[in-house]
């Protein structure tokens, strides 16, 4: 994870360098230079934004990860709203609790123990 | 009663449910779990009965109830502490609390044993889709717990007996007479109605039978115990006499209540040697300001010397401090029964009184202050009219 960080952050800092080094450039003028340097851009751009996704789809899929963005990579004034880890449904049992033919499906037998006791109740 | 299937145990209504106002808390919230499709691990530290800790669980929302809970009999369960101490010696009492928490401890109700789900004695499960009921289900809840005596009696079970008259009748439930006060042990005090000298603070009861008399008969026929209702059995009998002498019929007695663990289970089990119906007036060994009658019908209770004989040998050292025939109030309640025919249907009838010869040789001692010695004259006897025992 740091060490994507670091390429992105150098890849980033290179296109600013090419980019001062060709707003110069450009002031002595060749076209040519200038559609080289936006096709160098462009493969930038999509490589930022296919490391992105990369990074965000590891995140999704790592627990760990989510501990990692959440403590270090949000600004801590939005650190309580992005800090819930898993989006909570308050009625999420009651999926399995009101359907009667999957419950008798996986309720369990061995709860159907006769009672013993003699004049019960 | 039956005990539900176990998926009926935990089906909740699904268009009920989440609309009424328990069904806007999450479910964790209440029974931990985790959210998961695996069954096993959404059940993980599932807890199937919250209100086994009401304070954290109801308190929030019912801290009213709450606060007094502790003094109710169906919580505490005093009433049987009182009897266990004082029929035993502190030497004994560990394997008495073991066989207690085996036994007897089911008996104890938490809140959502009667407003959520049968009780845990019947096995438990929700009773309306997991709707929590303010005024509990008089089949489903109390004679669940209450039914061998008190359910069959009261809903004319037994054959050839008729059904109590508040229930034939009045359509009454449980709860029309033990209400939510006495249920949630909140038992009031003196200066909630007399401001005068009497002012005194009511120490929570410690048997069904202790403190003040609530329910009582007289709270809905005043007039009969004033006896100014014209019937010469109240005028003569208003104050001596508990009402159920003269309007109960025929009741429940238990004997040799004996308990262990099953050896094919491994469950707490308990059977009683027999049960039988009685009808039999006793001298009253409760009498006090609450409850002044001389004469009150008595029944067998279930104990036995080796009631928990699987437990230890002479756990009940002081067995015969109490008596096995006890103060009862059985509920078959009759407008009119046998002893309303006649007064000789109990003057001069030994049949109907708890005598020496009616007490297993072994229990005597135990109910000396309730065997009758002397059989009340017939009224011939009395006055030697034949005409004076006439219907009043």
């Amino acid at each position: 994870m740091s060490d994507k960080r670091y390429i992105l952050s150098f890849i980033l800092i290179m296109l600013l360098a090419v980019s001062i080094s060709g707003c110069s450039q450009a002031q002595t003028g060749s076209e040519g230079t200038q559609s080289a340097e936006a096709a160098t851009l462009d493969e930038s751009n999509a490589l930022i934004s296919e490391t992105s996704e990369a990074t965000v789809e590891s995140v999704v899929d790592s627990p760990e990860a989510v501990d990692e963005v959440t403590s270090t990579d949000v600004p801590a004034e939005n650190q309580s709203a992005d800090a819930l880890p898993v989006e909570t449904d308050p009625n999420y049992c009651l999926e399995c609790h009101i359907d009667q033919e999957r419950l008798m499906a996986v309720a369990a037998k061995e709860d159907a123990v006769a009672s013993e006791n003699e004049g019960e109740g | 009663m039956a005990p539900l299937e176990p998926w009926e145990k935990v089906l909740i209504d699904g268009e009920v449910y989440p609309d009424s106002v328990h069904g806007q808390i999450a479910c964790e919230d209440c029974h931990n779990g985790v959210q998961s499709p695996d069954k096993d691990t959404a059940h993980t530290n599932l807890i199937s009965n919250p209100s086994q800790d009401s304070q954290t669980y109801c308190g929030e929302c019912h801290p009213d109830i709450v606060a007094t809970e502790a003094h109710s009999l169906h919580s505490n369960l005093a009433g049987y502490w009182t009897v266990l101490d004082e029929r035993s010696i502190p030497a004994d009492h560990p394997a008495i609390e073991e066989a207690f928490a085996n036994h007897c401890d089911s008996c104890h109700a938490t809140c959502g044993e009667c407003h959520v789900s049968q009780p845990n004695l019947v096995g438990g499960g929700l009773i309306s889709g997991h709707v929590f009921q303010k005024t509990p289900s008089m089949t489903r809840n109390c004679t669940a717990c209450h039914g061998s005596r008190v359910g069959n009696e009261y809903l004319g079970k037994h054959e050839d007996l008729n059904a109590d008259v508040h229930f034939r009748r009045g359509r009454m439930t449980c709860i029309d007479c033990h209400q939510e006060a006495e249920m949630h042990g909140d038992y009031g005090n003196c200066e909630d109605c007399h401001a005068g000298p009497e002012m005194a603070t009511i120490a929570p009861p410690d048997h069904r039978y202790d403190g003040v008399q609530s329910p009582r008969c007289e709270t809905c026929h005043m007039n009969v115990t004033v006896g100014n209702d014209g019937n010469l059995f109240h005028e003569n009998h208003g104050g001596n006499l508990q009402c159920q002498v003269c309007h109960s019929i025929a009741y429940t007695s238990c004997d040799g209540c004996h308990v262990s663990i099953s050896d094919t289970t491994g469950n707490p089990k308990f059977a009683t040697d027999s049960s039988y119906l009685t009808f039999l007036i006793g001298k009253n060994p409760r009498q006090s300001y609450d409850r002044p009658y001389d004469y009150v019908l008595v029944r067998h209770i279930p104990v036995d010397e080796n009631t928990f004989g699987y437990y230890g040998e002479g756990l009940l050292d002081n067995f015969s401090n109490l008596p096995t025939w006890a103060y009862t109030t059985p509920h078959n309640i009759q407008l009119n029964t046998p002893q309303t025919e006649t007064c000789d249907a109990c003057h001069g009838n030994p049949d109907i009184f708890l005598t020496e010869d009616k007490v297993y040789p072994y229990e005597l001692e135990a109910n000396l202050e309730l065997i009758v010695d002397a059989i009340p004259a017939s009224i011939f006897d009395m006055t030697g009219d034949a005409q004076a025992d006439t219907t009043p």
